[in-house]
């Protein structure tokens, strides 16, 4: 019975706490009595009701009750705390003994405490509350709800705490803000903006970036108008239709295009637009919406890419670029003309070479590592043909700039055949030079003229042995000095002058001088200079070659000496003969005795003859030994020519002399050996035309040249004898030869004179009707 | 001057050639005087006192020319018409510059002396 009593006893008190699951079941099976919650009959009935309550509810709910705070949850508070959860650790425990620590004592203590102390239900959400669960510290973001509980008497006797972990809530959205925040710093660094536009409505969103740029800061909607102003003109037409395109249902609803726009002057922008448009059911469109993406930068590049790639392309140079141990990876169409098949992007840059330069190349390679431009020249191998070619070849490393790491070896070549083929002519030219240079020293030491060179400033650079010993001095004491030291005082003037003057023009020069020789004794020396040039035809000095000449000096002087004495021995004399010649004729010469008269008629003539023989003479050994020597004057001319007419006259009074032409000129020219070469003239045209008394005298004045022409009425001259005139010993001959006597060297002393001054002479003549000689001169002064 | 007799001074190394023109001049009816050398020239001009003078250009080591200067820069004497002559053609030049007033070659034509002789007399003062 006492059994059944038990039994009925206990089925009375069952039901005051009803189902509740595991925690129903836990607060009925608990021996409340030997608690100081004391047995569970005297409970109060509002705690018995809410605790019935809160084990039905699928919410979770943790009940703190009386002063102690004392623990009551449902099942669905449940997974909060763990797997394997000894349910009597906490059903009516403290909450401080459970929740021991921070957790009771910072977070849910001072709640409870603030609703015991009368204030009003709060609610604390997504706090987060680290708790030792399924054997470690995890953190756990939780919902509170904290109300007050009142018992039978009014009082507040517990806290109600709806609790809900929202640990999954709070991950995903800070998943999704990491999301937005990643979207957004992705659209920022990619300089992106955003735009939509309803075309039904005509309405234009965009960010901040898309007014920024469209210039539209400040508005809150854009215009479509003002948005397509800003593209540059020439590639509005391209958008707009590219935009129709995209509006078109029947086509491709994609938008991808890339343009400028400028929203402040001078700053192009460079921008790829993509977007999409959204039809609806009509086929109508009603969104149109996508990004605008600021692509200068990449552009910019693009563009300086593609040229670079141009310039490898067409660059006649070879270019290769390889990794650090010379396997090629890139090379230009150059590198294949000059290197043949061979290049690949497997080859290495050392099998394209000459073996000969193979180890330099790679040793090349190596100093290249350690941070080094080099440049050599190799020869690259063509493996279809096998010719060499030179070239110049550089090598540098290109750098990844951020890492500063090398990512490759550039290799370029240009072709430097020309370059050598040139260096291997001079080298060739320069030895054949010296050979020739040793090969003129030989000769011009073991000659026996003077040979001297001297550089451009007139200093000597080479005197040669026959110098050296005339001078009795050394090659050490005379290279890069002068002559200067050795010249006759009275020379040096005169030398340095025309030395000086020569290298200003780099002219060749003749010049006379006296030079000291090992015994004191003054030499004449005849010495040319001849320019000297480099190779590139610079001016290097000169060469000079001189002879000794005081022999020669002195039989001139000599012969000069003999000149003079000869004119005036013979001359004494004749002139005394022929004086007393005229006398006897002035006596007898005009009286009944014609044997007398005639006599001395003869005799004169016979020795006018002989005078006139021997000037000619004379004048004849003067022109061997070095010529006739002019002395120039400038005199007038008319006076001059009257003078030597009236002269004629006087000799020869038998003739006339009709003179024509324009006589007022000033002349520069000997005047003695003028005055000869006129007599000469005169008295042929008197000698070759005793029959015709007139003789006609012509001047004319042309261009500043004077020409006077003697013309006769005589026996004339054959037409191919004309030239021979001149000759020396020529004479023309009449039709009786003995009338006409004469060396005939009169007109080819003439004709030297009238050559010196640079002058022409010559006649023009009819046989049998007479002769005209002339002569021109070239330096009439007005 | 015309109706005195001109006095003619010849200097002239050459016995032969002094002769001969004393002679001429004898011919022509002029007064002659004659020196060989050229020592003490001016105080022999000085003495003579000649119209015109006629001078060989080589005198046996002296040059004429120089005493044609002297006589030309002499105010007493440069009135003097002198007469060079010379067997050098080229030596010319060198008596004009000395102020001779005539050349004459050697050998010569009497015409031609007379006639320069004949030109000097009307020169003379």
């Amino acid at each position: 019975m006492s059994k059944d009593l038990t039994a009925s006893s206990e089925s009375i008190h069952i039901p005051m706490i009803f189902e509740g699951g595991l925690m129903g079941e836990a607060i009925r099976n608990k021996d409340w009595k030997a608690t100081v919650m004391g047995d569970i009959k005297q409970w109060s009935p509002q705690l018995i009701t809410i605790l019935n309550t809160i084990i039905s509810s699928k919410f979770p709910y943790i009940l703190f009750w009386g002063d102690e705070n004392r623990c009551f949850i449902n099942d669905a508070y449940l997974p909060s705390l763990g797997l394997e959860f000894e349910i009597d650790r906490l059903l009516g425990v403290p909450a401080h003994i459970f929740w021991e620590g921070d957790v009771w004592d910072k977070v849910a203590g001072p709640e409870i405490a603030k609703i015991k102390n009368g204030s009003q239900a709060n609610w604390s959400s997504d706090e987060l509350i680290p708790i030792v669960r399924n054997g470690r510290i995890e953190d756990v973001y939780w919902t509170y709800s904290y109300s007050p509980v009142r018992d039978k008497l009014g009082n507040i006797g517990g806290a109600l705490v709806t609790v809900m972990e929202t640990t999954d809530k709070v991950k995903n959205f800070s998943a999704l803000e990491e999301s937005r925040n990643q979207l957004h710093f992705a659209m920022e660094a990619a300089n992106i903006a955003t735009w939509e536009w309803r075309p039904k409505e005509n309405i234009l969103y965009g960010n901040d970036r898309l007014k920024k740029w469209f210039n539209q800061e400040g508005t809150q909607s854009l215009d479509i108008e003002n948005f397509l102003a800003t593209i540059i003109d020439s590639d509005k037409s391209r958008v707009k239709e590219a935009m129709t395109y995209a509006l078109d249902p029947d086509t491709s609803p994609k938008y991808d295009i890339i343009y400028n726009i400028v929203n402040e002057p001078g700053k192009d922008r460079v921008v790829r637009a993509q977007g999409m448009v959204y039809f609806d059911e009509n086929r109508i469109a009603t969104r149109f919406n996508g990004v605008i993406q600021d692509i200068t930068k990449q552009y910019e590049i693009e563009v300086e890419q593609k040229k670079l790639t141009s310039l490898f392309q067409y660059s006649s140079e070879l270019i290769l670029l390889t990794n650090q141990k010379g396997i090629i990876t890139g090379y230009n169409p150059a590198a294949e003309k000059y290197l043949g098949d061979i290049v690949s992007n497997e080859t290495n840059i050392l099998s394209c070479l000459h073996l000969a330069d193979k180890s330099e190349a790679r040793e090349i390679l190596r100093e290249l590592s350690s941070g080094r431009e080099l440049s050599m020249e190799l020869r690259f191998i063509n493996n279809i043909d096998l010719t060499a070619q030179w070239m110049l070849t550089n090598f540098s490393q290109i750098i990844e700039e951020s890492t500063g790491k090398i990512i490759a070896f550039a290799v370029t070549g240009s072709n430097i055949d020309a370059i050598k083929e040139k260096e291997h002519l001079l080298e060739k030219i320069n030895a054949s030079l010296m050979e020739s240079e040793s090969r003129f020293k030989r000769l011009a030491n073991n000659t026996p003229a003077f040979i001297v060179m001297t550089d451009v400033s007139g200093k000597l650079t080479f005197v040669n042995e026959h110098w050296l010993a005339f001078l009795n001095t050394t090659k050490k004491e005379l290279f890069g000095s002068t002559l200067d030291q050795y010249l006759h005082p009275q020379d040096l003037i005169i030398y340095k002058k025309t030395y000086e003057k020569a290298i200003k023009t780099s002219s060749e020069f003749n010049l006379e001088y006296r030079i000291k020789d090992k015994n004191g004794m003054y030499n004449w020396i005849s010495s040319v200079g001849v320019p000297r040039y480099d190779v590139d035809g610079k001016f290097d000095g000169y060469t000079n070659a001189a002879m000794n000449i005081n022999e020669l000096k002195i039989q001139e002087r000599q012969k000069d000496l003999f000149i003079g004495m000869a004119s005036h021995e013979l001359n004494t004399p004749v002139t005394s003969i022929k004086g007393y010649v005229q006398l006897l004729n002035m006596k007898y010469g005009k009286g009944d005795d014609l044997f007398l008269s005639k006599t001395l008629h003869t005799i004169d003539s016979q020795i006018s003859l002989l005078t006139g023989l021997i000037r000619d003479l004379l004048d004849l050994s003067k022109m061997k030994s070095g010529g006739l020597k002019l002395d120039k004057t400038t005199f007038e001319f008319k006076p001059f020519l009257h003078d030597v007419l009236e002269q004629q006259e006087i000799i020869n009074p038998d003739h006339t002399y009709k003179l024509t032409g324009k006589l007022k000129v000033n002349v520069k020219a000997d005047k003695e050996r003028l005055r000869q070469v006129l007599i000469n003239f005169l008295s042929n045209a008197v000698k070759y035309a005793p029959e015709s008394k007139s003789i006609d005298v012509a001047v004319e004045i042309e261009n500043k040249t004077l020409t006077v022409s003697v013309t006769d009425y005589g026996i004339g001259i054959n037409k191919s004898n004309e030239k021979k005139v001149f000759k020396r010993f020529f004479r023309e001959e009449g039709s009786d030869e003995k009338t006409f006597p004469g060396f005939g060297i009169g007109l080819f002393i003439a004709a030297d004179i009238i050559k010196k001054h640079r002058g022409k002479i010559g006649v023009k003549s009819a046989k049998g009707k007479g002769s005209t000689f002339y002569f021109s001169l070239p330096s009439i002064i007005n | 001057m015309k109706n005195k007799v001109p006095k003619i001074l010849i200097v002239e190394d050459s016995e032969n050639i002094l002769e001969m023109l004393e002679l001429m001049f004898e011919i022509q009816g002029w007064e002659s005087a004659k020196l060989k050398n050229l020592n003490d020239f001016v105080d022999h001009v000085a003495s003579i006192a000649p119209d015109i003078i006629l001078m060989d250009m080589l005198l046996s080591g002296a040059n004429g020319c120089d005493a044609c200067r002297t006589l030309k820069s002499d105010d007493a004497y440069k009135e003097i018409p002198i007469i060079m002559m010379s067997a050098h053609p080229e030596a010319r030049t060198e008596t004009t510059n000395a102020g001779a007033d005539f050349f004459l070659d050697k050998p010569f034509e009497i015409n031609d002396l007379i006639s320069k002789i004949e030109t000097a007399i009307e020169m003379i003062p």
